[in-house]
C-alpha cells in the first residue's frame, strides 16, 4: 500500500514538476510570475486531442505537435504581452499574463467548448504486477516520458552552454549582457522551452485522467506556481523536486485520510513548509539585478 | 582605439556627464580617477551603453559604436570587468570562465585560453569546481578578470579593480594589471587608489563633477599639485 501510494505520488508529481519548472525558469529570467502558464498546460492537451481525433495521428506524433505548438503558444505569449511592455512598472507585466489566461482560456472554450471532453485512450494497458506495487503500461509511459524530460532539461541547464546563459540571465541580467548574451533571445528561448514542458504535461495528465477541459489550467497553475514556491523561487532542481513532494502528498491524503481534502492537504503541506522556511526547501535563487 | 566625444549622459533630473571626450590608444593603459560620484561608472556604462548617453560620440577602432546593444559592443572586442566583483555566484568558477568565452566562436581556442587564465591565477585552477560564492574577495576580483581575459578582448576595461581589498590583494591586483599591460593588452582602468593607478598607467584623466578637468601623462600627473593634495592625499 504505502509502496503502491508512493510510485502513484511519483507519477502525479512528476506531471506537476514539469509545469512547475516552467514557471520557476520563466520567474528565473524575467522576475514573473507567468499567469497564462496554466492556460499554455490546457493547450497542450487540446492540440493532442486534436491531432489524435481529427488527424488520427499517433500518440508519439501527437506528443511532439503539441509540444511544438506550445512553444509556438509561448513565443507567442513574448511577442506580443511580455516584450513590449515596460518592465518598470512591474505590475504591468504580471496584468499582461492575466489577460492572456483569459484570452486563451475563452478561446479554448468558444472552440472545444466549455464541458469536459475524453480524451483518447492512446497507450494500451496492461497491467504488470512488481511484488506488492501494481503499475500499468500507462503509468510507465507517463512516469518515464516527464523523468526523461527532466533529466534532459537538468542536462541542458547544467552542461550546454545554451542552459549556462540561460543561468547566467536569471542570475544577473546585466553580467549576463556583459558577457556578450543576447538577453532578449535567452527570455524568448525559456518560454517557448518552459512552454513546451507544460504542453507535454498537458498531454499527460489527459492521458491519466482521459478527460480534459478548458478550465484544467487554472487547478494546475495554482499548483505549479505553489510548487515554485515550495522549491525555492527560480530553483529548477527546487521545481522538480517539489512537484514531486505534492504530488506524493496528494495521494498519501487520497490513500489514507479523504480523497475530498487532497487539494487542502496538499497546500497545507506547502504553507507548513514556508512557514519553517521561507524560501522554499532548496532555496531561492531570486534575480539580482 | 577607443574615442569619446562630446559625451552627455543624465541620470533621471540630473547631468551626470557634461561632454567627456577620452581617448585609449594601441597598447595603452589609461586610468580615470575621481572621488566618488564624480561619473567614472556612470562614464563606463554609457560606453558599454548600459545606460543610455543623451548625445555624444563613440568610437572603437575607427567605428561609431553608441548604437549598438551592449552585447553588440561586446562582441566588437571591448569588455568592461564591472565594479563589485560581478561574478555569477551561483556558478562555478569554470562556468564562470566559460561564461567568459561565451562569444567565442572557436571551440578550440577555449582550452587553452583557460589554461592561460590558471597559469596567471593557479588559485583559481585549483578551485574550478567551486562555487564562485565561495571565493574570497581578492579571489573573487581574479574570477572577474580572468572571465574578462576569456573573451580576448581589444580593450578591458576595469570599474575599480582593487575596491574593497585587503591590502597585500591590491597589490597584488596591481602586478596583474601590470603584467596584462606588459603582455599587450590595452586597458582602461578606473580606480579610487588614485596614487596605484597613476604608477601602473600611461595617461590619466580626472574626472570631477561630470567633467574632465586635467588628463596627461602619469608621470607629469603625480608631479602636480592639485592631484597631489586632491587625490594622493598629501599635503601640497
Amino acid at each position: 500500500m504505502f509502496l503502491q501510494q508512493l510510485i502513484n505520488g511519483i507519477m502525479l508529481g512528476s506531471t506537476y514538476s514539469l509545469v512547475a519548472i516552467g514557471y520557476t525558469l520563466i520567474f528565473g529570467v524575467l522576475n514573473l510570475l507567468h499567469f497564462a502558464h496554466g492556460e499554455v498546460f490546457m493547450l497542450g492537451a487540446f492540440f493532442a486531442l486534436q491531432l489524435s481525433l481529427g488527424l488520427k495521428w499517433g500518440l508519439a506524433a501527437s506528443m511532439l505537435g503539441a509540444l511544438i505548438g506550445t512553444a509556438l503558444v509561448g513565443f507567442l505569449i513574448e511577442r506580443v504581452a511580455i516584450r513590449p511592455i515596460k518592465r518598470e512598472y512591474f505590475i504591468a507585466p504580471l496584468v499582461a499574463t492575466i489577460g492572456v489566461t483569459i484570452i486563451l482560456q475563452e478561446v479554448a472554450t468558444k472552440l472545444f467548448g466549455s464541458a469536459p471532453v475524453g480524451f483518447p485512450q492512446t497507450v494500451g494497458i496492461e497491467n504488470f504486477q512488481l511484488g506488492p506495487i501494481g503499475i500499468n503500461t500507462l503509468q510507465i509511459v507517463i512516469l518515464s516520458i516527464s523523468l526523461t524530460l527532466m533529466i534532459l532539461m537538468h542536462l541542458f541547464v547544467s552542461k550546454t552552454k545554451m542552459g549556462r546563459a540561460m543561468r547566467a540571465t536569471a542570475e544577473n541580467a546585466t553580467t549576463a549582457r556583459l558577457l556578450g548574451v543576447k538577453v532578449n533571445g535567452i527570455i524568448i528561448q525559456t518560454f517557448m522551452i518552459a512552454s513546451a514542458l507544460a504542453g507535454v504535461a498537458g498531454v499527460l495528465v489527459g492521458m491519466a485522467y482521459n478527460t480534459i477541459s478548458p478550465y484544467m489550467g487554472a487547478h494546475m497553475a495554482g499548483k505549479g506556481f505553489a510548487i515554485m514556491l515550495l522549491g525555492g523561487l527560480g530553483n529548477i532542481r527546487g521545481a522538480m523536486l517539489g512537484g514531486i513532494i505534492l504530488g506524493v502528498a496528494e495521494t498519501f491524503c487520497v490513500g489514507y485520510l479523504a480523497s475530498s481534502y487532497r487539494d487542502a492537504f496538499a497546500y497545507g503541506v506547502m504553507v507548513l513548509i514556508l512557514i519553517l522556511k521561507p524560501s522554499g526547501l532548496f532555496g531561492s535563487l531570486i534575480h539580482e539585478d | 582605439m577607443l574615442e569619446v566625444r562630446g559625451l552627455v549622459t543624465n541620470y533621471g533630473p540630473i547631468r551626470a556627464l557634461d561632454g567627456i571626450d577620452l581617448e585609449v590608444m594601441d597598447g595603452e593603459i589609461v586610468t580615470l580617477i575621481g572621488a566618488n560620484g564624480a561619473g567614472k561608472t556612470t562614464l563606463l556604462k554609457s560606453i558599454m551603453k548600459l545606460v543610455k548617453p543623451l548625445r555624444g560620440q563613440i568610437r572603437f577602432r575607427g567605428t561609431e559604436i553608441s548604437g549598438l546593444s551592449t552585447e553588440a559592443i561586446v562582441r566588437k572586442g571591448m569588455v568592461l570587468v564591472p565594479e563589485g566583483r560581478a561574478i555569477l555566484r551561483r556558478m562555478t568558477v569554470l562556468e564562470n570562465l566559460l561564461m567568459g568565452a561565451y562569444i567565442s566562436n572557436d571551440a578550440a581556442q577555449i582550452g587553452p585560453d583557460l589554461e592561460q587564465v590558471f597559469a596567471r591565477f593557479p588559485v583559481l585552477g585549483g578551485k574550478q569546481k567551486n562555487m564562485a560564492a565561495a571565493l574570497s574577495g581578492g579571489e573573487q576580483q581574479m574570477l572577474a578578470i580572468g572571465r574578462g581575459l576569456m573573451a580576448r578582448p581589444e580593450l578591458l576595461i576595469l570599474d575599480e579593480p582593487s575596491l574593497g581589498l585587503a591590502p597585500l590583494m591590491v597589490q597584488e591586483i596591481f602586478s596583474i594589471i601590470g603584467h596584462l599591460h606588459q603582455s599587450g593588452t590595452t586597458i582602461l582602468l578606473v580606480e579610487q587608489n588614485a596614487k596605484k593607478a597613476l604608477q601602473v598607467s600611461d595617461r590619466a584623466y580626472v574626472l570631477e563633477l561630470g567633467s574632465i578637468t586635467l588628463s596627461g601623462r602619469c608621470a607629469e600627473l603625480l608631479k602636480r599639485d592639485e592631484v597631489r593634495s586632491a587625490y594622493l592625499g598629501e599635503s601640497a
